[in-house]
Protein backbone atom coordinates (compact mmCIF):
# COMPACT_ATOMS: atom_id res chain seq x y z
CA UNK A 1 0.00 0.00 0.00
CA UNK A 2 3.11 2.23 0.84
CA UNK A 3 2.87 3.12 -2.91
CA UNK A 4 -0.40 4.41 -3.15
CA UNK A 5 0.63 7.21 -0.45
CA UNK A 6 3.82 8.23 -1.34
CA UNK A 7 2.62 11.24 -3.39
CA UNK A 8 -0.05 12.62 -0.35
CA UNK A 9 2.11 12.25 2.49
CA UNK A 10 2.80 15.69 2.67
CA UNK A 11 -0.81 16.25 4.19
CA UNK A 12 -0.75 15.83 7.48
CA UNK A 13 -4.88 14.78 7.36
CA UNK A 14 -4.15 11.46 5.11
CA UNK A 15 -5.07 9.65 7.54
CA UNK A 16 -8.33 10.94 8.51
CA UNK A 17 -9.37 10.94 4.69
CA UNK A 18 -9.00 7.70 3.97
CA UNK A 19 -10.89 6.34 7.43
CA UNK A 20 -13.47 8.80 6.23
CA UNK A 21 -13.52 7.20 2.44
CA UNK A 22 -13.21 4.04 4.07
CA UNK A 23 -16.31 4.19 6.14
CA UNK A 24 -18.34 5.42 2.99
CA UNK A 25 -17.14 2.31 0.99
CA UNK A 26 -18.29 -0.06 3.73
CA UNK A 27 -21.62 1.58 3.54
CA UNK A 28 -21.67 1.36 -0.09
CA UNK A 29 -20.79 -2.53 0.18
CA UNK A 30 -23.04 -3.49 2.74
CA UNK A 31 -25.63 -1.63 0.96
CA UNK A 32 -25.33 -4.28 -1.75
CA UNK A 33 -27.22 -7.24 -1.60
CA UNK A 34 -25.25 -8.69 -4.12
CA UNK A 35 -22.01 -8.28 -2.84
CA UNK A 36 -23.11 -9.26 1.27
CA UNK A 37 -24.86 -12.37 -1.31
CA UNK A 38 -21.53 -13.45 -2.88
CA UNK A 39 -19.67 -13.35 0.46
CA UNK A 40 -22.13 -14.98 2.77
CA UNK A 41 -22.50 -17.87 -0.44
CA UNK A 42 -18.59 -17.99 -0.45
CA UNK A 43 -18.33 -18.83 3.22
CA UNK A 44 -21.31 -21.36 3.00
CA UNK A 45 -20.17 -23.11 0.28
CA UNK A 46 -16.83 -23.72 1.77
CA UNK A 47 -18.37 -25.27 5.30
CA UNK A 48 -20.45 -26.96 3.17
CA UNK A 49 -17.43 -28.28 1.13
CA UNK A 50 -15.28 -28.69 4.12
CA UNK A 51 -17.88 -31.22 5.60
CA UNK A 52 -18.74 -33.17 2.64
CA UNK A 53 -14.58 -33.71 1.56
CA UNK A 54 -14.53 -34.32 5.64
CA UNK A 55 -17.22 -37.23 5.27
CA UNK A 56 -15.18 -38.28 1.92
CA UNK A 57 -11.88 -38.41 3.61
CA UNK A 58 -13.63 -40.71 6.22
CA UNK A 59 -14.82 -42.48 3.77
CA UNK A 60 -11.91 -43.24 1.81
CA UNK A 61 -10.05 -43.89 5.47
CA UNK A 62 -12.83 -46.67 6.32
CA UNK A 63 -11.70 -48.54 2.76
CA UNK A 64 -8.01 -48.42 3.73
CA UNK A 65 -7.11 -45.57 1.81
CA UNK A 66 -5.42 -42.84 3.45
CA UNK A 67 -6.67 -39.61 2.79
CA UNK A 68 -6.44 -38.18 5.86
CA UNK A 69 -5.24 -34.35 6.85
CA UNK A 70 -6.55 -32.36 9.88
CA UNK A 71 -9.70 -30.98 9.32
CA UNK A 72 -8.70 -26.76 9.24
CA UNK A 73 -6.69 -28.26 6.41
CA UNK A 74 -9.96 -29.83 4.59
CA UNK A 75 -11.64 -26.76 4.79
CA UNK A 76 -8.54 -25.00 3.25
CA UNK A 77 -8.53 -27.23 0.71
CA UNK A 78 -12.11 -26.33 -0.71
CA UNK A 79 -11.41 -22.04 -0.37
CA UNK A 80 -10.02 -23.72 -4.43
CA UNK A 81 -14.01 -23.42 -5.44
CA UNK A 82 -15.00 -20.83 -2.58
CA UNK A 83 -12.43 -18.42 -3.80
CA UNK A 84 -14.64 -17.75 -6.41
CA UNK A 85 -17.44 -15.87 -4.43
CA UNK A 86 -14.92 -13.61 -2.63
CA UNK A 87 -13.05 -12.70 -6.34
CA UNK A 88 -16.55 -12.05 -7.79
CA UNK A 89 -17.79 -9.96 -4.76
CA UNK A 90 -14.65 -7.72 -4.83
CA UNK A 91 -14.45 -7.61 -8.54
CA UNK A 92 -17.83 -6.31 -8.41
CA UNK A 93 -17.09 -3.59 -5.65
CA UNK A 94 -15.11 -1.54 -8.57
CA UNK A 95 -16.73 -2.27 -11.56
CA UNK A 96 -19.88 -1.59 -10.29
CA UNK A 97 -19.15 1.69 -10.14
CA UNK A 98 -17.92 2.00 -13.54
CA UNK A 99 -21.29 0.25 -14.90
CA UNK A 100 -23.40 2.46 -12.83
CA UNK A 101 -21.83 5.20 -13.21
CA UNK A 102 -21.04 6.12 -9.98
CA UNK A 103 -17.75 6.56 -10.12
CA UNK A 104 -18.14 9.82 -10.96
CA UNK A 105 -19.97 10.75 -7.46
CA UNK A 106 -17.25 8.04 -5.57
CA UNK A 107 -14.07 10.58 -7.24
CA UNK A 108 -16.41 14.14 -6.83
CA UNK A 109 -16.62 13.00 -3.30
CA UNK A 110 -12.79 11.52 -3.04
CA UNK A 111 -10.88 13.64 -5.60
CA UNK A 112 -7.97 11.78 -4.75
CA UNK A 113 -7.82 8.62 -6.95
CA UNK A 114 -5.07 7.26 -4.61
CA UNK A 115 -7.47 7.51 -1.26
CA UNK A 116 -10.56 6.21 -3.20
CA UNK A 117 -8.34 3.34 -3.80
CA UNK A 118 -7.10 3.08 -0.82
CA UNK A 119 -10.45 2.75 0.86
CA UNK A 120 -11.54 0.18 -0.95
CA UNK A 121 -8.47 -1.86 -0.74
CA UNK A 122 -9.06 -1.15 2.98
CA UNK A 123 -12.16 -2.82 2.77
CA UNK A 124 -11.82 -5.31 0.81
CA UNK A 125 -8.64 -6.41 2.28
CA UNK A 126 -10.31 -6.76 6.04
CA UNK A 127 -13.41 -8.69 4.54
CA UNK A 128 -11.18 -10.91 2.94
CA UNK A 129 -8.81 -11.80 6.05
CA UNK A 130 -12.30 -12.33 8.16
CA UNK A 131 -14.07 -14.46 5.91
CA UNK A 132 -11.05 -16.31 5.56
CA UNK A 133 -10.04 -16.61 9.30
CA UNK A 134 -14.12 -17.27 10.46
CA UNK A 135 -14.83 -19.92 7.55
CA UNK A 136 -12.11 -22.26 8.79
CA UNK A 137 -12.54 -20.86 12.34
CA UNK A 138 -16.73 -22.42 11.89
CA UNK A 139 -15.97 -24.76 9.26
CA UNK A 140 -13.65 -26.77 11.40
CA UNK A 141 -16.32 -27.89 13.26
CA UNK A 142 -18.97 -29.61 11.06
CA UNK A 143 -15.51 -31.01 9.17
CA UNK A 144 -13.78 -32.59 12.01
CA UNK A 145 -17.06 -34.40 12.85
CA UNK A 146 -17.75 -35.65 9.35
CA UNK A 147 -13.75 -36.82 9.21
CA UNK A 148 -13.94 -38.42 12.70
CA UNK A 149 -10.10 -40.08 13.47
CA UNK A 150 -9.36 -38.75 9.44
CA UNK A 151 -9.81 -35.47 10.61
CA UNK A 152 -7.75 -35.03 13.81
CA UNK A 153 -5.60 -31.52 13.87
CA UNK A 154 -3.38 -29.63 16.52
CA UNK A 155 -3.95 -26.01 17.22
CA UNK A 156 -0.94 -25.33 15.15
CA UNK A 157 -3.03 -26.41 11.85
CA UNK A 158 -6.14 -24.90 13.07
CA UNK A 159 -4.33 -21.16 13.36
CA UNK A 160 -2.25 -21.84 10.18
CA UNK A 161 -4.95 -22.57 8.14
CA UNK A 162 -7.02 -19.60 9.90
CA UNK A 163 -4.63 -17.39 8.85
CA UNK A 164 -3.18 -18.84 5.97
CA UNK A 165 -6.64 -18.21 4.81
CA UNK A 166 -7.52 -14.72 5.88
CA UNK A 167 -4.23 -13.12 4.44
CA UNK A 168 -4.97 -15.37 1.15
CA UNK A 169 -8.20 -14.42 0.74
CA UNK A 170 -7.15 -10.67 1.92
CA UNK A 171 -4.24 -10.30 -0.69
CA UNK A 172 -6.48 -12.42 -3.59
CA UNK A 173 -8.95 -9.17 -3.04
CA UNK A 174 -6.35 -6.59 -3.78
CA UNK A 175 -5.26 -8.63 -7.02
CA UNK A 176 -8.98 -8.63 -7.96
CA UNK A 177 -9.37 -5.15 -7.27
CA UNK A 178 -6.69 -4.37 -9.60
CA UNK A 179 -7.76 -6.58 -12.09
CA UNK A 180 -11.39 -4.68 -11.91
CA UNK A 181 -9.43 -0.90 -12.32
CA UNK A 182 -7.29 -2.47 -15.47
CA UNK A 183 -11.47 -4.22 -16.65
CA UNK A 184 -13.51 -1.63 -15.73
CA UNK A 185 -16.18 -3.88 -16.79
CA UNK A 186 -17.34 -6.90 -14.34
CA UNK A 187 -17.45 -9.63 -16.80
CA UNK A 188 -13.44 -8.95 -17.68
CA UNK A 189 -12.92 -8.76 -14.46
CA UNK A 190 -14.19 -11.79 -13.02
CA UNK A 191 -13.27 -13.95 -15.79
CA UNK A 192 -9.11 -12.92 -15.29
CA UNK A 193 -9.75 -13.24 -11.73
CA UNK A 194 -11.18 -16.95 -12.55
CA UNK A 195 -8.14 -17.59 -15.48
CA UNK A 196 -5.72 -16.12 -12.28
CA UNK A 197 -6.66 -18.70 -9.64
CA UNK A 198 -8.23 -21.54 -11.47
CA UNK A 199 -7.61 -21.41 -15.16
CA UNK A 200 -3.80 -20.52 -15.09
CA UNK A 201 -2.89 -23.64 -13.22
CA UNK A 202 -4.33 -25.71 -14.30
CA UNK A 203 -4.04 -24.89 -18.57
CA UNK A 204 -0.10 -24.62 -17.29
CA UNK A 205 -0.02 -28.17 -15.55
CA UNK A 206 -0.48 -29.99 -19.18
CA UNK A 207 2.72 -27.94 -20.72
CA UNK A 208 5.23 -30.19 -19.50
CA UNK A 209 8.49 -27.75 -19.92
CA UNK A 210 10.66 -27.55 -16.61
CA UNK A 211 9.75 -23.14 -16.12
CA UNK A 212 6.18 -23.99 -16.63
CA UNK A 213 6.07 -25.88 -14.07
CA UNK A 214 8.33 -24.18 -11.88
CA UNK A 215 5.71 -20.88 -12.07
CA UNK A 216 2.77 -22.69 -11.66
CA UNK A 217 4.52 -23.25 -8.47
CA UNK A 218 4.41 -19.73 -7.65
CA UNK A 219 1.13 -19.23 -8.93
CA UNK A 220 -1.65 -17.33 -6.28
CA UNK A 221 -3.16 -20.35 -4.88
CA UNK A 222 -0.41 -22.78 -4.48
CA UNK A 223 1.27 -20.16 -2.77
CA UNK A 224 -1.51 -19.89 -0.44
CA UNK A 225 -1.47 -23.24 -0.37
CA UNK A 226 2.35 -23.96 0.92
CA UNK A 227 1.02 -20.30 2.92
CA UNK A 228 -1.18 -22.75 4.99
CA UNK A 229 0.07 -26.20 4.96
CA UNK A 230 3.24 -24.77 6.30
CA UNK A 231 4.84 -26.32 3.58
CA UNK A 232 8.76 -26.93 3.37
CA UNK A 233 8.75 -28.15 -0.44
CA UNK A 234 9.18 -26.08 -2.64
CA UNK A 235 9.55 -22.89 -0.69
CA UNK A 236 7.86 -22.61 3.03
CA UNK A 237 5.14 -19.98 4.21
CA UNK A 238 7.22 -17.27 4.77
CA UNK A 239 8.33 -17.13 1.07
CA UNK A 240 5.16 -17.60 0.17
CA UNK A 241 3.91 -14.94 2.01
CA UNK A 242 5.90 -12.82 0.19
CA UNK A 243 5.02 -14.42 -3.37
CA UNK A 244 1.40 -13.32 -2.38
CA UNK A 245 2.27 -10.00 -1.55
CA UNK A 246 3.94 -9.30 -4.78
CA UNK A 247 1.06 -11.00 -7.32
CA UNK A 248 -0.54 -7.71 -4.94
CA UNK A 249 1.62 -4.90 -5.50
CA UNK A 250 1.95 -6.05 -8.88
CA UNK A 251 -1.82 -6.02 -9.94
CA UNK A 252 -3.12 -4.04 -7.69
CA UNK A 253 -0.23 -1.21 -8.41
CA UNK A 254 -1.22 -1.91 -12.83
CA UNK A 255 -4.71 -0.65 -11.47
CA UNK A 256 -3.55 2.58 -9.75
CA UNK A 257 -1.24 3.30 -12.38
CA UNK A 258 -4.43 3.25 -14.68
CA UNK A 259 -6.30 4.38 -12.36
CA UNK A 260 -4.42 8.31 -12.07
CA UNK A 261 -3.95 8.12 -15.72
CA UNK A 262 -7.40 7.56 -17.20
CA UNK A 263 -10.69 9.54 -17.38
CA UNK A 264 -12.64 8.48 -15.10
CA UNK B 1 -15.40 31.25 -8.43
CA UNK B 2 -14.62 28.59 -11.16
CA UNK B 3 -11.97 29.52 -13.43
CA UNK B 4 -11.36 28.57 -16.66
CA UNK B 5 -7.95 28.71 -18.15
CA UNK B 6 -7.89 27.69 -21.82
CA UNK B 7 -8.96 24.48 -20.99
CA UNK B 8 -8.68 22.45 -23.63
CA UNK B 9 -9.87 18.58 -24.00
CA UNK B 10 -9.18 15.97 -27.31
CA UNK B 11 -10.63 12.85 -27.54
CA UNK B 12 -8.70 10.81 -29.77
CA UNK B 13 -8.15 13.11 -32.94
CA UNK B 14 -11.47 15.38 -31.97
CA UNK B 15 -11.29 18.44 -30.11
CA UNK B 16 -14.69 18.01 -27.66
CA UNK B 17 -13.37 21.42 -25.86
CA UNK B 18 -11.02 24.16 -27.60
CA UNK B 19 -9.34 27.20 -25.51
CA UNK B 20 -12.36 27.90 -23.23
CA UNK B 21 -11.68 30.51 -20.76
CA UNK B 22 -14.25 31.84 -18.92
CA UNK B 23 -14.90 33.14 -15.37
CA UNK B 24 -17.95 31.80 -13.16
CA UNK B 25 -18.83 34.26 -10.58
CA UNK B 26 -20.55 34.03 -7.11
CA UNK B 27 -23.91 35.70 -6.55
CA UNK B 28 -25.32 34.09 -9.43
CA UNK B 29 -26.75 31.93 -11.42
CA UNK B 30 -24.29 30.91 -14.84
CA UNK B 31 -26.00 29.42 -17.62
CA UNK B 32 -24.17 26.97 -19.48
CA UNK B 33 -25.85 26.18 -22.96
CA UNK B 34 -24.63 24.65 -26.56
CA UNK B 35 -26.35 22.04 -28.60
CA UNK B 36 -25.61 18.47 -27.73
CA UNK B 37 -22.51 17.51 -28.03
CA UNK B 38 -20.25 20.69 -27.33
CA UNK B 39 -18.62 19.89 -24.77
CA UNK B 40 -20.80 21.14 -21.84
CA UNK B 41 -20.49 17.77 -19.89
CA UNK B 42 -16.96 17.15 -21.00
CA UNK B 43 -16.21 20.88 -19.37
CA UNK B 44 -18.10 19.99 -16.13
CA UNK B 45 -16.26 16.44 -16.09
CA UNK B 46 -12.82 18.32 -16.10
CA UNK B 47 -14.16 21.32 -13.93
CA UNK B 48 -14.50 18.06 -11.25
CA UNK B 49 -11.38 16.58 -12.02
CA UNK B 50 -12.88 13.40 -13.52
CA UNK B 51 -11.51 14.02 -16.90
CA UNK B 52 -8.09 15.41 -17.24
CA UNK B 53 -7.79 18.75 -19.58
CA UNK B 54 -5.31 17.81 -22.41
CA UNK B 55 -4.42 21.51 -21.97
CA UNK B 56 -5.16 24.45 -19.67
CA UNK B 57 -7.08 24.20 -16.53
CA UNK B 58 -9.90 24.39 -14.24
CA UNK B 59 -9.70 26.01 -10.37
CA UNK B 60 -12.21 26.40 -7.92
CA UNK B 61 -11.40 29.19 -5.94
CA UNK B 62 -8.15 28.97 -7.41
CA UNK B 63 -7.25 25.41 -6.54
CA UNK B 64 -7.49 22.52 -8.66
CA UNK B 65 -10.74 20.22 -7.88
CA UNK B 66 -8.59 17.51 -7.19
CA UNK B 67 -6.86 19.39 -4.16
CA UNK B 68 -9.49 19.41 -2.10
CA UNK B 69 -9.40 16.93 0.06
CA UNK B 70 -13.28 16.98 1.68
CA UNK B 71 -15.06 19.11 -2.07
CA UNK B 72 -18.56 18.23 -1.00
CA UNK B 73 -18.36 21.15 1.78
CA UNK B 74 -17.45 23.23 -1.15
CA UNK B 75 -18.74 21.81 -4.54
CA UNK B 76 -22.24 19.99 -4.83
CA UNK B 77 -22.43 18.46 -8.47
CA UNK B 78 -24.37 16.16 -10.04
CA UNK B 79 -23.45 15.13 -13.50
CA UNK B 80 -26.65 13.60 -15.13
CA UNK B 81 -27.13 9.79 -14.87
CA UNK B 82 -24.43 8.96 -12.23
CA UNK B 83 -26.49 9.27 -9.22
CA UNK B 84 -25.75 5.84 -7.23
CA UNK B 85 -25.52 2.30 -7.95
CA UNK B 86 -29.28 1.03 -9.16
CA UNK B 87 -29.12 -1.86 -6.31
CA UNK B 88 -28.55 0.88 -3.73
CA UNK B 89 -31.42 3.21 -1.41
CA UNK B 90 -30.80 6.63 -1.54
CA UNK B 91 -30.28 6.66 1.93
CA UNK B 92 -27.09 4.09 1.70
CA UNK B 93 -26.27 6.33 -1.54
CA UNK B 94 -26.00 10.01 0.49
CA UNK B 95 -25.14 8.54 3.73
CA UNK B 96 -22.08 6.90 2.31
CA UNK B 97 -21.05 10.00 0.16
CA UNK B 98 -22.10 12.15 3.73
CA UNK B 99 -19.27 9.49 5.53
CA UNK B 100 -16.68 10.26 2.40
CA UNK B 101 -16.72 13.91 3.50
CA UNK B 102 -17.31 14.16 7.16
CA UNK B 103 -20.57 15.43 7.07
CA UNK B 104 -22.59 14.62 10.02
CA UNK B 105 -25.24 11.80 8.62
CA UNK B 106 -28.03 13.25 9.34
CA UNK B 107 -27.55 15.86 6.92
CA UNK B 108 -28.75 12.75 4.29
CA UNK B 109 -32.11 12.29 5.51
CA UNK B 110 -32.39 16.54 5.38
CA UNK B 111 -31.40 16.77 1.82
CA UNK B 112 -33.48 13.79 0.91
CA UNK B 113 -36.80 16.18 2.52
CA UNK B 114 -35.33 19.17 0.50
CA UNK B 115 -35.69 17.53 -2.45
CA UNK B 116 -39.13 15.89 -2.14
CA UNK B 117 -37.84 11.92 -1.69
CA UNK B 118 -38.19 11.02 1.99
CA UNK B 119 -40.82 8.39 1.32
CA UNK B 120 -38.62 6.48 -1.32
CA UNK B 121 -35.70 6.51 0.96
CA UNK B 122 -35.58 2.96 1.54
CA UNK B 123 -36.47 2.20 -1.70
CA UNK B 124 -33.83 1.16 -4.21
CA UNK B 125 -32.30 3.50 -7.00
CA UNK B 126 -32.76 1.01 -9.94
CA UNK B 127 -36.31 1.49 -10.10
CA UNK B 128 -36.55 5.12 -10.08
CA UNK B 129 -37.90 6.92 -12.47
CA UNK B 130 -35.43 9.99 -14.33
CA UNK B 131 -36.74 13.22 -13.07
CA UNK B 132 -36.29 10.78 -9.28
CA UNK B 133 -32.89 10.36 -10.28
CA UNK B 134 -32.45 14.16 -11.12
CA UNK B 135 -33.96 14.64 -7.40
CA UNK B 136 -31.41 12.60 -5.64
CA UNK B 137 -28.01 13.80 -7.57
CA UNK B 138 -29.24 17.02 -6.59
CA UNK B 139 -29.64 15.58 -2.79
CA UNK B 140 -26.27 14.60 -3.37
CA UNK B 141 -25.16 18.05 -4.25
CA UNK B 142 -27.07 19.76 -1.69
CA UNK B 143 -25.28 17.43 0.46
CA UNK B 144 -22.37 19.38 1.94
CA UNK B 145 -24.39 22.43 2.00
CA UNK B 146 -21.80 24.25 -0.28
CA UNK B 147 -21.17 27.46 -2.04
CA UNK B 148 -20.63 26.50 -5.40
CA UNK B 149 -23.39 24.11 -7.27
CA UNK B 150 -22.65 22.66 -10.57
CA UNK B 151 -25.65 21.16 -12.52
CA UNK B 152 -25.87 19.21 -14.99
CA UNK B 153 -28.84 19.49 -17.18
CA UNK B 154 -30.55 19.37 -14.06
CA UNK B 155 -34.38 19.92 -15.58
CA UNK B 156 -34.23 16.60 -18.04
CA UNK B 157 -36.92 14.16 -16.96
CA UNK B 158 -38.45 16.86 -14.61
CA UNK B 159 -42.04 17.79 -14.45
CA UNK B 160 -43.38 21.48 -14.64
CA UNK B 161 -43.52 21.73 -10.68
CA UNK B 162 -39.70 19.83 -10.77
CA UNK B 163 -38.70 22.60 -13.12
CA UNK B 164 -40.40 25.41 -10.93
CA UNK B 165 -38.84 23.89 -7.90
CA UNK B 166 -35.18 23.78 -9.29
CA UNK B 167 -35.14 27.48 -10.60
CA UNK B 168 -35.99 28.58 -7.34
CA UNK B 169 -33.61 26.72 -5.97
CA UNK B 170 -30.86 28.10 -7.77
CA UNK B 171 -32.12 31.52 -7.39
CA UNK B 172 -31.96 31.15 -3.68
CA UNK B 173 -28.80 30.15 -3.47
CA UNK B 174 -27.40 32.19 -5.92
CA UNK B 175 -28.75 35.24 -3.81
CA UNK B 176 -27.44 33.78 -0.83
CA UNK B 177 -24.24 34.67 -2.76
CA UNK B 178 -23.92 30.62 -3.89
CA UNK B 179 -22.23 30.22 -7.35
CA UNK B 180 -24.22 28.07 -10.02
CA UNK B 181 -23.51 27.09 -13.02
CA UNK B 182 -26.11 25.03 -14.64
CA UNK B 183 -25.96 23.89 -18.15
CA UNK B 184 -28.66 23.02 -20.56
CA UNK B 185 -29.23 22.67 -24.35
CA UNK B 186 -32.17 24.35 -24.29
CA UNK B 187 -32.47 28.32 -23.77
CA UNK B 188 -36.19 28.36 -22.71
CA UNK B 189 -34.88 25.96 -19.55
CA UNK B 190 -32.50 29.14 -18.41
CA UNK B 191 -33.66 31.93 -20.26
CA UNK B 192 -35.35 32.65 -16.85
CA UNK B 193 -33.17 31.78 -13.93
CA UNK B 194 -29.62 32.66 -15.54
CA UNK B 195 -28.03 36.20 -14.77
CA UNK B 196 -25.43 35.40 -16.88
CA UNK B 197 -25.57 32.89 -20.01
CA UNK B 198 -22.53 31.00 -21.50
CA UNK B 199 -22.79 29.69 -24.92
CA UNK B 200 -21.03 27.09 -26.83
CA UNK B 201 -20.52 25.74 -29.97
CA UNK B 202 -18.27 22.12 -30.95
CA UNK B 203 -16.64 23.32 -27.92
CA UNK B 204 -15.82 27.35 -28.11
CA UNK B 205 -16.95 29.76 -26.69
CA UNK B 206 -19.51 31.27 -28.89
CA UNK B 207 -20.57 34.30 -26.66
CA UNK B 208 -20.52 35.14 -22.52
CA UNK B 209 -22.96 37.93 -21.22
CA UNK B 210 -25.33 38.70 -19.00
CA UNK B 211 -28.79 37.88 -19.91
CA UNK B 212 -30.55 41.05 -19.82
CA UNK B 213 -27.91 42.54 -22.49
CA UNK B 214 -28.20 39.02 -24.75
CA UNK B 215 -32.03 39.77 -24.72
CA UNK B 216 -31.18 43.16 -25.08
CA UNK B 217 -29.18 42.43 -28.27
CA UNK B 218 -31.53 39.74 -30.10
CA UNK B 219 -35.14 40.86 -29.35
CA UNK B 220 -35.17 43.74 -32.00
CA UNK B 221 -38.71 44.24 -33.10
CA UNK B 222 -38.59 42.74 -37.07
CA UNK B 223 -41.71 44.26 -39.22
CA UNK B 224 -42.52 42.68 -41.96
CA UNK B 225 -44.80 43.86 -44.83
CA UNK B 226 -46.17 42.69 -48.00
CA UNK B 227 -47.23 44.97 -50.78
CA UNK B 228 -47.35 44.73 -54.54
CA UNK B 229 -45.15 48.26 -53.99
CA UNK B 230 -42.28 47.01 -52.40
CA UNK B 231 -39.03 48.98 -54.06
CA UNK B 232 -41.17 52.14 -54.13
CA UNK B 233 -42.00 51.85 -49.99
CA UNK B 234 -38.57 50.42 -49.43
CA UNK B 235 -37.15 53.53 -50.27
CA UNK B 236 -39.55 55.31 -48.43
CA UNK B 237 -38.76 54.01 -45.25
CA UNK B 238 -35.06 53.85 -46.10
CA UNK B 239 -34.82 57.34 -46.59
CA UNK B 240 -37.04 57.73 -43.19
CA UNK B 241 -33.89 55.68 -41.47
CA UNK B 242 -35.39 52.16 -40.92
CA UNK B 243 -33.02 49.59 -41.92
CA UNK B 244 -35.33 47.72 -44.44
CA UNK B 245 -34.34 44.08 -46.23
CA UNK B 246 -36.00 42.62 -49.22
CA UNK B 247 -36.88 39.20 -48.60
CA UNK B 248 -39.11 38.44 -51.95
CA UNK B 249 -41.08 39.95 -54.56
CA UNK B 250 -43.58 41.80 -52.39
CA UNK B 251 -42.05 41.66 -49.25
CA UNK B 252 -40.36 43.66 -46.65
CA UNK B 253 -38.23 43.19 -43.30
CA UNK B 254 -38.33 46.47 -41.19
CA UNK B 255 -35.77 47.18 -38.43
CA UNK B 256 -35.84 49.96 -36.72
CA UNK B 257 -38.81 51.66 -37.17
CA UNK B 258 -42.10 51.42 -34.94
CA UNK B 259 -45.27 49.58 -36.46
CA UNK B 260 -47.49 52.68 -36.48
CA UNK B 261 -44.75 54.75 -38.01
CA UNK B 262 -44.30 52.21 -41.09
CA UNK B 263 -48.10 52.22 -41.72
CA UNK B 264 -48.94 55.80 -41.10
CA UNK B 265 -45.56 56.22 -43.85
CA UNK B 266 -47.00 53.39 -46.87
CA UNK B 267 -50.56 55.56 -46.32
CA UNK B 268 -49.04 59.10 -46.81
CA UNK B 269 -47.47 57.65 -49.84
CA UNK B 270 -50.60 56.18 -51.21
CA UNK B 271 -48.65 52.58 -50.93
CA UNK B 272 -51.31 49.63 -50.73
CA UNK B 273 -50.56 47.00 -48.28
CA UNK B 274 -51.84 43.41 -47.96
CA UNK B 275 -49.81 42.86 -44.56
CA UNK B 276 -48.36 44.48 -41.69
CA UNK B 277 -47.18 42.78 -38.64
CA UNK B 278 -44.53 42.14 -35.79
CA UNK B 279 -42.32 39.54 -34.97
CA UNK B 280 -40.75 40.07 -31.18
CA UNK B 281 -36.88 38.78 -31.23
CA UNK B 282 -36.78 35.76 -29.13
CA UNK B 283 -33.39 34.87 -27.39
CA UNK B 284 -34.16 31.26 -28.30
CA UNK B 285 -34.27 32.43 -31.72
CA UNK B 286 -30.97 33.78 -31.35
CA UNK B 287 -29.82 30.90 -29.98
CA UNK B 288 -30.64 28.30 -32.66
CA UNK B 289 -29.29 31.10 -35.03
CA UNK B 290 -25.92 31.26 -32.96
CA UNK B 291 -25.26 27.60 -32.90
CA UNK B 292 -26.84 26.35 -35.69
CA UNK B 293 -23.66 26.58 -37.41
CA UNK B 294 -21.79 24.46 -34.67
CA UNK B 295 -24.93 21.39 -34.40
CA UNK B 296 -23.08 18.02 -34.87
CA UNK B 297 -25.62 15.62 -35.02
CA UNK B 298 -28.70 17.11 -36.57
CA UNK B 299 -31.48 15.57 -38.29
CA UNK B 300 -32.90 15.86 -41.60
CA UNK B 301 -36.85 17.09 -41.96
CA UNK B 302 -37.34 13.46 -43.16
CA UNK B 303 -36.33 11.79 -39.97
CA UNK B 304 -32.86 10.76 -40.97
CA UNK B 305 -29.66 11.95 -38.80
CA UNK B 306 -26.82 13.49 -40.10
CA UNK B 307 -23.48 14.18 -39.32
CA UNK B 308 -21.63 16.89 -40.57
Amino acid sequence: MSTLMINESKNGNLAGSLLAATRAETTKFFGLRTLVGLYASGVLVTIALGWLLGASAKASGDNGFDTSMPAPLLVFATLQFGQLFFAAGAALHITNEYSSGSICTTLQSVPRRGTMLGAKAVLLAVLGFLAGVGLILVGTIPTALSAEQYGVFELSDLLSAAFGAGIYLALLSLMVLGLGLLCRNSAGAIVSAIALVGGLPQILQIIPIHWVQTLIQYLPTNAATYMATGAIEPYGPGVALLVLIAWSVALLGAGYFVLQRRDA
Amino acid sequence: MITLEALTKDFGSTRAVNELSVDITEGKVTGFLGPNGAGKSTTMRMILGLDTPTAGKSLINGVPYAKLRYPLHTVGAHISGTAGHPGHTPRTFLKALAQSNRIPVRRAEQALAEVGLQSVATKRIGGFSLGMRQRLGIAAALLGDPQILILDEPMNGLDAEGILWIRRLMRTRADAGGTIFVSSHLMSEVQQVADHLILIGRGELITEAPTQELIQEFTQQLITVRTPRAAALAGLLAQQGAKVSTTGEDHLEVIGMPLERVGALAFAGGIELHELSIIHGSLENAYNQLTHDTVDYSAELTGGVTTK
